[in-house]
């Protein structure tokens, strides 16, 4: 089926004045395919195309997360930093303590 | 240095139109492209160009946080660079505009001592100045992404184009989902509506992705929008609703420059 690909590509690179001019080298390479995917490209049926070239028809395009990973591994780290001072200051403080309460 | 170099490379928007010689070669001479590009043909098509492209898609699952994913991208074009391998990364679009894994995993296999670059690609942005006839630089333009710009407290400039990415899942904290609905979309036009009338026109925009396709140049009004339809491709491009204000103080002071030049 690289055949249909290879007409998706040329029309991709087909100039308005070639369409213009409707004498495109296109016509003749499209007729050589079955009568199906003729009309799936002359009626631009991309669902049409996907089953006949079996491609997955549900694509997902998103690649950018609204906040920034890294920055908020980075606050993560620090919200776990200031956990741990708190808590070595409250071991701290009691261990203080009992010393007090010892003595 | 070590051996094994990363590339990650635009395709552009539209199949066969877009891709400049230098990717599409890279592609060609790639010992492994990963590929990630917005339909199932153009992925196709750029499996037509090398034996072993492996598709990224895989990694999206509804339900799953979409930096999971995003994560596993990463990794898994990092474990072939670290086998020693020429790795090509190719994306729709530009590979580093709105998209994280690409900048990811290249400064990763740089930070691992891998030679690794960007090449450049036609994005949706350069499609929207073409097919909306907007020139960033008559009044300034300003991009989001649409969470990004309800998450955060962002200045916008009224008088500049405003351009949101990613509409489609506007306001998804979870990033597991592949849609947000009608309540979300309101939310935002509440943002919106604090820096813009509610019949201020603005424009759903997808560029062509498949040449038998026609773009998308929708125009509808700003208090439409929660009804309005999206898709993960559409950008939502707002125009200015205000006209530039002058700085009055600061042209002052320039005219006293030139004076005493
Ligand atoms: C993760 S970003 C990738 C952008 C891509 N790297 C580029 O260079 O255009 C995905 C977002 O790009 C925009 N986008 C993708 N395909 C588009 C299209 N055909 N027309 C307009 N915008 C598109 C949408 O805002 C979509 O949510």
């Amino acid at each position: 089926m690289t055949s249909i690909i290879n007409i998706l590509e040329k029309m991709g690179q087909t100039t308005a004045f070639e369409k213009e001019r409707k004498k495109l080298s296109l016509d003749s390479e499209m007729l050589e395919l079955p009568l199906e995917v003729q009309q799936a490209l002359n009626h631009g049926n991309v669902e049409q195309l996907n089953q006949i070239l079996q491609v997955r028809a549900q694509v997902v395009c998103g690649l950018h997360p609204a906040e920034d990973p890294d920055q908020e591994d980075k606050e993560k780290d620090d919200e776990e930093d200031e956990d741990n001072k708190h808590q070595k200051l409250a071991q701290l403080k009691s261990a203080g303590d009992k010393l007090r309460h010892a003595g | 240095m070590q051996h094994g170099r990363l590339v990650c490379v635009g395709t552009g928007m539209t199949l066969g139109a877009h891709i400049s010689p230098l990717s599409r070669r890279y592609i060609e001479q790639a010992d492994v492209v990963f590929v990630l590009v917005a339909d199932g043909i153009s992925e196709q098509w750029i499996e037509s160009m090398n034996a072993d492209v492996r598709s990224l898609q895989p990694f999206y699952q509804e339900g799953k946080s979409r930096l999971q994913s995003y994560k596993e991208m990463v990794k898994v074009m990092l474990a072939e660079v670290q086998a020693g391998k020429n790795v090509v990364g190719a994306f729709y679009g530009h590979p580093g505009v709105f998209a994280w894994v690409p900048h990811k995993a290249i400064a990763i296999a740089r930070e691992q001592g891998y030679q690794a670059h960007m090449e450049p690609g036609i994005s949706a942005e350069d499609c929207l100045y073409a097919d909306l006839g907007i020139d960033p630089g008559t009044y300034g333009c300003q991009h989001y992404e649409a969470s990004q710009f309800m998450f955060y407290q962002c200045t916008i400039n009224p008088s500049a184009y405003l351009v949101l990415w990613q509409i489609g899942v506007a306001g998804d904290k979870s990033l597991t989902r592949f849609s947000t609905g009608i309540s979300y979309r309101k939310l935002l036009l509440e943002a919106l509506q604090v820096h813009y009338p509610l019949d201020h026109s603005v424009i759903l925009y997808e560029a062509i992705g498949l040449p038998l396709q026609k773009a998308r140049i929708d125009c509808v009004l700003l208090k439409d929008l929660p009804v309005s339809e999206f898709s993960l491709k559409t950008t939502l491009v707002i125009p200015p609703a205000l006209s530039m204000q002058p700085n009055r103080e600061m042209l002052k002071r320039l005219a006293m420059l030139n004076e005493q030049n």
